[in-house]
């Protein structure tokens, strides 16, 4: 029985509808192909999660201040919400910072500290372009890291925090 | 002294007082006296910003008050929560402790002109303190609820969004 469970899970989490590398969740692979939808987002694949759980959960700002919170599910549906909308002011100043990002590639933080497995993978995107990663149990931020790519994780991460009142687990 | 600005911050809060530059956003003058859900007061210190104040409305709206120390006042809208995000927040406030706070390191120093911050939450028609910053030292509840842990998460992470804004 323990045999059937993993290896239902392991067919999960090979499953090419949600990973492109990694485990980035499917809007993590969108965001390279198409201009992306949001302004600023934060995206996490759930790592090793039970079926029922969403195999990723996104939370997005447009550029009008709605924020989105989506998930991902691994029978492919596909659930948002509008849970928040900042002021005009707010959202001008978190475009500005969109703006204002550095630009490079995200290095390792710590190359030679070990690795993990089917940790959630969280990504920190600013107009589609990564600002900072999680994944493996390392981090991953740019050598140039100016405050306006910390300004918008800082935003992301307060955004995610707020997304957590709307019910964290599965459903 | 401290807990005279912090004092005055929350009576800039809780008077519906509009002055200076509101800007685009601002709340507008006509808005109706709403119940606050919850709020975060913040008095910050030996710093140019005076005080902060936080308030997660019954209609869904946050406010900020933002009080200089000048004695100009500010107030403006955050955000506005959704009524599902609304509704996880009321079904929160059920269940949130109304309890004394305790020092959770009490031998250690304390210190001056350090911000002092409260987060407080709508309990039983008042609002109870859930967390205290202030002296260097941090005053909790000490077996808090998952409910006390949510309020106080967003609470911190509205605070975090009017800061770096």
């Amino acid at each position: 029985m323990k045999n059937l469970i993993l290896a239902l899970a392991l067919c999960m989490i090979a499953t090419p509808t949600f990973a492109k590398d990694g485990n980035d969740g499917p809007n993590a692979a969108q965001q390279e192909q198409q201009a992306p939808q949001f302004i600023a987002e934060v995206v996490q694949g759930s790592g090793f999660v039970p079926h029922d759980y969403p195999s990723g959960t996104s939370v997005g700002v447009k550029e009008n201040g709605s924020v989105v919170l989506t998930k991902f599910y691994f029978d492919g549906k596909v659930k948002t919400e509008v849970i928040a909308k900042l002021s005009k002011a707010m959202t001008a100043n978190l475009l500005a910072n969109v703006n204002a990002v550095s630009e490079g590639e995200l290095i390792d933080q710590a190359p030679n500290s070990p690795g993990c497995m089917d940790a959630p993978t969280t990504t920190y995107l600013a107009n589609g372009v990564k600002v900072k990663q999680r994944a493996d149990c390392k981090e991953y931020l740019k050598n140039n890291e100016n405050d306006a790519d910390r300004q918008v994780v800082t935003t992301l991460g307060s955004l995610w925090d707020l997304a957590n009142l709307r019910a964290p687990n599965k459903n | 002294m401290k807990n005279l600005f912090l004092a005055l911050a929350i009576c800039f809060s809780s008077v519906q007082v509009f002055g200076g530059n509101d800007g685009p956003s601002a709340a507008p003058r006509e808005m109706p006296r709403q119940t606050v859900l919850a709020r975060v007061a913040s008095y910050d210190g030996m710093a140019q910003n005076g005080q902060l104040v936080i308030e997660i409305l019954n209609n869904g709206q946050v406010k900020l008050v933002r009080g200089q120390l000048g004695g100009e006042v500010r107030i403006s809208l955050l955000a506005t929560l959704s009524q599902s995000v609304l509704r996880s927040l009321k079904d929160s406030l059920k269940n949130v402790s109304d309890v004394t706070l305790v020092d959770n390191n009490p031998n250690g120093p304390m210190c001056e002109d350090a911000p002092v911050t409260s987060y407080q939450a709508l309990k039983n028609g008042k609002l109870v303190k859930l967390k205290i910053l202030e002296g260097c030292h941090t005053l909790s509840i000490l077996d808090p609820s998952y409910a006390d842990h949510k309020v106080i998460q967003t609470l911190e992470a509205l605070e975090l969004l009017a800061r770096y804004n």
